[in-house]
């Protein structure tokens, strides 16, 4: 009889084995092309480039890993006072780098193509960069993609003075609008673009661009690339009819995160939206450590 | 199953006693203050940085504790005959390191789950926004700590108290870079069949670590990550029982 139950016993163990070992190969099976199929658009891009050889070999986590890590430094390099904006060029293979860790790192393809086409004045360059962050989150479409193809536009506008180029870039940009992309950029693509479309003369002025948007508008995005006009207020603006932001529930443009924005950069102690953060996040943890405390003093009373 | 879960809730008490524990902790407190020195970046830049290292912190910390752990509650006791004391009882071998395995992950979960609930809640205070992503990672490292823990277990039970960590750590290493080994050999002038080898070896035989992450479930609709996660924890459960399985059947077969 023990014989008899020891034998059923090691059938079972062997059909468990053979079971598992048939799971095991199945989900290989399936998960193996998957993953192949991902690292496809690397292995395309994969010459005798030793970084991107081993980009290849590691997991997407720890690509996004070496690209924040990256990211860090570059923002240290960016802000540096030792270089010139116009004469960093050193920056240019960290964010290169950046992009072949982590194709999908939209921010780092914007600031390369703003600081090619606007500090170092490679505008061609500049548009192949974008062009690149394009192909590779097209498909599928990220979410932030609609950014992409708006600096693109903004950039054959402004340095190329291609307007068709640009409205295609731009009704692209409309095409892949998401509720993720920068609320103040996507209102200035679509004002951008339906200017464009009104008035396609081929020359582009600034001039009739600036007199038909609002004045914040045009005076945010001339700042961040360093040829807006004197004598102009960004506090204190009128919006004229049908111009300025949407400031309505659709959640077009958000003004708290606006002016949180404000206190970016500065010290801590400053900032009263990190403050209140601070102060949310120590009654949460205080909370967590009085409950973690009072179990643990509980279940040591029960056990006594 | 009795037996088995007694054992693992007992390793997991004498684990939370440990001054690890509360090191554990501390570390999970200073990846709070590195929230608040990021605050210069823009809000999705400084989720995105404090998820990836997190998550990476996470991940190196659990794989730490599955070896730490493993290998000290299985192969230590061994040799100091501290596990004597359950295999002279009714606890068979089999019973012994299941239970072992079984606690060391649910100890792993406990502590790689009390970082992953930090980075959600900073993420949540930072955008006001819920990390799904998270959630969905803290399963995928645990899926993939679980087979680590079993290949320690395994080690454990075959070799010493040097090896078993150091064999453990080769093969999570050739889990995770069995692709580029592959590409290597392609690139080094290697014959066809030695090619062929090469992938069948690291996407079919040896569990492939590289699996197990979130980018699928990311990128693709509901259906196909539904579908990628169950896939990946079938894969996950069937290393597993292969894994353990011959450690147990090694371990009932050892003269100790």
């Amino acid at each position: 009889m023990k014989n008899y139950d020891e034998k059923k016993y090691h059938i079972f163990i062997i059909l468990l084995a053979f079971a598992a070992a048939a799971t095991f190969w199945a989900s290989a099976h399936f998960l193996k092309p998957k993953n192949d199929a991902v690292s496809l658009a690397l292995k395309n891009k994969a010459t005798m480039n030793p970084i991107v050889s081993l980009s290849l070999s590691m997991s997407k986590e720890l690509r996004q890993i070496a690209a924040s890590y990256l990211w860090l430094r570059v923002d240290e390099y960016f802000h540096s006072t030792a270089v010139r904006l116009s004469e960093n060029t050193e920056i240019v293979p960290l964010f290169k780098l950046i992009t072949i860790f982590d194709p999908t790192f939209i921010d780092a393809y914007l600031v390369l193509a703003h600081h090619l086409a606007f500090h170092l004045g490679k505008t061609e360059s500049a548009l192949n960069v974008l062009k690149d962050g394009i192909e590779n989150n097209l498909k599928p479409p990220a979410p932030r993609l609609s950014e992409l193809f708006f600096e693109s536009g903004w950039i054959s506008i402004v340095l190329k003075r291609d307007t068709e180029e640009a409205i295609v870039a731009l009704t692209a940009s409309e095409k892949y609008m998401s509720k993720e992309c920068d609320p103040d950029n996507a209102h200035l693509a679509m004002r951008l673009l339906a200017f464009l479309k009104n008035s396609l003369t081929g020359n582009f002025d600034i001039n009739a661009y600036r007199r038909n948007l609002s004045n914040e508008d045009i005076h945010k995005k001339l700042e961040e690339f360093n040829i807006c006009s004197q004598g102009q207020d960004e506090d204190g603006h009128e919006h004229g009819p049908g111009c300025g932001h949407d400031h309505g529930e659709s959640g077009d443009y958000d003004a708290a995160a606006a002016k949180e924005h404000k206190y970016s950069g500065q010290n801590p102690w400053q900032n009263p939206f990190l403050a209140a953060r601070l102060q949310n996040a120590a009654v949460l943890y205080s909370a967590l450590w009085l409950l973690l405390a009072l179990t643990m003093r509980l279940a040591r009373r029960r056990r006594q | 199953m009795g037996r088995i879960t007694a054992i693992g809730k007992y390793l997991f008490l004498e684990s939370i006693r440990d001054k690890l524990f509360i090191a554990l902790m501390l570390i999970s407190v200073i990846i709070v203050a590195g929230n608040f020195a990021l605050d210069f970046f823009e809000q999705g830049i400084q989720d995105r940085i404090i998820f990836d290292f997190g998550s990476a912190l996470a991940s190196m910390l659990g794989a730490f504790l599955c070896l730490y752990l493993t290998v000290s509650h299985v192969r230590a006791q061994l040799d100091s005959k501290q596990a004597y004391f359950i295999l002279t009882s009714e606890s068979s071998r089999t019973h012994f390191l299941v239970g072992k395995w079984l606690g060391a992950i649910a100890f792993t979960a406990f502590n790689v789950l009390i970082i992953f609930g930090e980075i959600f809640l900073i993420v949540y205070f930072n955008s006001g926004i819920f990390s799904y992503v998270s959630v969905i990672y803290f399963y995928i490292v645990m899926l993939k700590l679980s087979i680590l823990c079993s290949i320690t277990a395994f080690f454990s039970v075959t070799s010493s108290l040097v090896v078993a960590p150091a064999l453990s750590v080769f093969f999570y290493f050739l889990g995770h870079w069995g692709n580029y080994l592959t590409y290597a050999v392609a690139k080094s002038g290697s014959g066809h069949y030695t090619i062929k080898l090469c992938e069948f070896a690291t996407g079919y035989l040896l569990p492939n670590f590289k699996y197990f992450t979130a980018e699928h479930v990311v990128t693709e609709n509901f259906a196909g990550a539904a579908q990628y996660l169950a896939w990946l924890t079938l894969y996950a459960v069937a290393a597993d029982l292969i894994i353990i399985g011959a450690a147990a059947a090694v371990f009932r077969k050892k003269d100790l």
